[in-house]
């Protein structure tokens, strides 16, 4: 039942964070409070994405503005675009 | 003119940080809305698309020196009482309630408290209110760029208990040449706080609106109040009425559910076929197709003339 379940996460969204602010302890903070679907928390200061949450994205890109230009990436697995500033 | 909004109309966003808010906020700042503030308690110095965020209604008038015109509620149906009364209490005179599933003695004792303080509840389980290239409260016709080619201004007033069909019928309108006034999304529950028949007098007295557009369905008596006030209103604007679920009355169909929680149908008066009944016995047309529904509101206008 568990392994079925990781199988229909993210079938729509997927979210890449780039390596150079993945140990940033303020901005896990703030992308997780940012999110109103809790896709990011954070994980011992590390930016840490939960992944049973991603097919909950509303596309808000409220994630976009926290973050500096280009490091995160919202993928729309549907239609092959992708959210980023 | 138009009813309810108008272009330098303040409206706060009440649950801003919650996964439909963000977005609400975002289109109707797109469109040109005035969204001063929201609220989520816990959430105070946060932005959401450069809106900020309060813990409280009180701590949005303070922060802005005055009370904002309106309030979108969009909080879970747990929460949504405290939410409007803490809204109504501090002043605000029209509260859009977008939250289902809400309890109805819950709406009943939100309705009472605006009644008492002299404010307006629409809603809830509605998408809001709009002013074609004016102001958009609430998710009504979705992103900005969407809702504009769906509405444009007129003098149309759409009132409708599905949000989806507010759209709808204002973009079947819209492609006639007829624009809208406003356009209300009411509710589909079986309390709501603004009916028909109560937001009539809004148009009545509104230059811009000559003619009146209802998406109804079976279930409550909204239809049968409206149909009452403007026999006894002597109403000056000519109303053609969509009703849906017209198949419930059918043997096959009866006690099928339908959609929005107000369309339980409780007795002979609540079926489409008694609403339409009184609907023209009002002078009220009732249209079986959408498509059906500018050629109408055309003749309705014409006779009017």
């Amino acid at each position: 039942m568990e392994a079925r379940s990781k199988e229909l996460e993210a079938v729509f969204i997927e979210v890449e964070v780039d390596a150079s602010i993945a140990t940033d302890a303020e901005l896990a903070r703030k992308l997780a409070e940012v999110c109103p679907v809790d896709i990011f928390a954070t994980d011992d200061g590390h930016v840490a994405i939960v992944r049973s949450n991603l097919d909950e994205c509303v596309l808000c890109e409220l994630c976009l503005d926290a973050a500096p230009d280009g490091t995160v990436r919202v993928k729309k697995l549907y239609d092959g675009t992708e959210l980023v500033r | 003119m138009s009813v309810l909004l108008s272009e330098d109309f303040t409206f706060i966003v009440q649950g801003i940080t919650g996964r439909e808010a963000v977005n609400l906020t975002r289109e109707c700042l797109d469109y040109g809305s005035k969204v001063v503030g929201g609220v989520t308690p816990g959430r105070k110095g946060r932005e959401v698309h450069g809106v900020p965020v309060f813990d409280t209604v009180e701590q949005v008038t303070e922060a802005l020196g005055y009370v904002p015109d309106g309030s979108v509620v969009t909080v879970p149906p747990a929460f949504t009482k405290d939410a409007v009364f803490e809204a109504i209490v501090r002043g605000v005179k029209l509260v859009v309630i977008v939250t289902e599933r809400i309890p109805r003695r819950d709406v009943a004792e939100m309705v009472e408290l605006a009644d008492r303080y002299g404010a307006r509840i629409i809603g809830p389980n509605c998408l809001g209110v709009i002013v074609p290239e004016v102001c958009k409260m609430g998710g009504i016709g979705g992103p900005a760029k969407d809702a504009a080619k769906a509405y444009t201004p007129g003098a149309i007033g759409v009132m409708s208990r599905s949000g989806g069909m507010t759209t709808e019928i204002s973009s079947t309108l819209t492609a006639a040449g007829l624009g809208q006034s406003t356009a209300i999304s009411i509710g589909g529950d079986a309390i709501i706080g603004s009916t028909y028949a109560e937001l009539m007098p809004l148009f009545e007295a509104d230059e811009q609106t000559e003619g009146i557009v209802i998406y109804t369905e079976p279930g409550g008596r909204m239809e049968a109040q409206l149909s009452e006030w403007v026999k006894e209103n002597d109403s000056r604007l000519p109303i053609v009425a969509f009703m849906a679920g017209r198949f419930m009355d059918s043997e096959e169909m009866k006690g099928m559910s339908f959609g929005h929680a107000g369309t339980i149908v409780e007795g002979k008066e609540d079926t489409a076929t008694e609403k339409i009944a009184r609907l023209e016995a009002a002078g009220i047309p009732v249209v079986e197709r959408i498509d059906e529904i500018p050629d109408a509101v055309k003749d309705k206008l014409g006779a009017k003339v």
